[in-house]
């Protein structure tokens, strides 16, 4: 017969996670939901770096897709600018310049014309990106002191 | 959620007064946004 008392005994309290409180838990949780948000947009943001200029410029010809891209962008505008730094400047400064957008049939448009559209649009989301890393691991950094 | 709300979170999040709560919804919208501008250019 094995005498099972013999058997080591596992000490599953070293390796638990730290979850002291339902609450700290939720936090945690909602702590990865933002961190993975953020790395959606980074992502999509290098996406919209290294887009087709001539496929985006044709996209664009569209009055519908034009118009959908332009209240997106001045929404952008209007939020990413109020966290400060560097978004306050590129985002707001007249770097984007929306009205060329608007008043831009874009099929006379050449691709540096979109190219200059896009790169202070990328650079606005790039900031934002880091602003928000610092953020997440920034308050990582503090609860560890 | 509306405009004023958004700009309320960013400020916060500048002063570094928002909620987990409040990021997360914040940067979901913004996620929409720029998945949307993709759309639009790709």
């Amino acid at each position: 017969m094995p005498n099972f008392n013999a058997a080591p005994k596992m000490n599953f309290e070293a390796e638990a996670p730290k979850f002291v409180t339902p609450d700290d838990k939720e936090g945690s949780i909602i702590n990865l939901q933002i961190k993975r948000n953020v790395e959606d947009i980074s992502k999509d943001i290098e996406v919209i770096t290294n887009i087709d200029k001539n496929k985006a410029a044709e996209k664009l010809q569209n009055p519908e897709v034009k118009n959908s891209f332009i209240n997106k962008v001045k929404q952008l505008q209007k939020y990413l600018p109020a966290l400060g730094f560097g978004i306050l400047a590129v985002g707001s400064a007249g770097f984007i310049d929306i009205d060329k957008i608007e008043s831009s049939t874009f099929d006379a448009m050449t691709i540096a014309d979109v190219a200059s559209i896009i790169a202070p649009i990328s650079a606005m989301l790039s900031i934002f990106s880091g602003v928000m890393a610092k953020e997440i691991f920034g308050k990582k950094e503090q609860a560890k002191v | 959620m509306d405009e004023a709300k958004m700009i309320e979170i960013a400020e916060k999040i500048k002063n570094n007064t928002a909620t987990e709560e409040e990021v997360l919804s914040y940067t979901q919208k913004i996620k929409e946004i720029v998945s949307e501008i993709k759309a639009d250019l790709s």
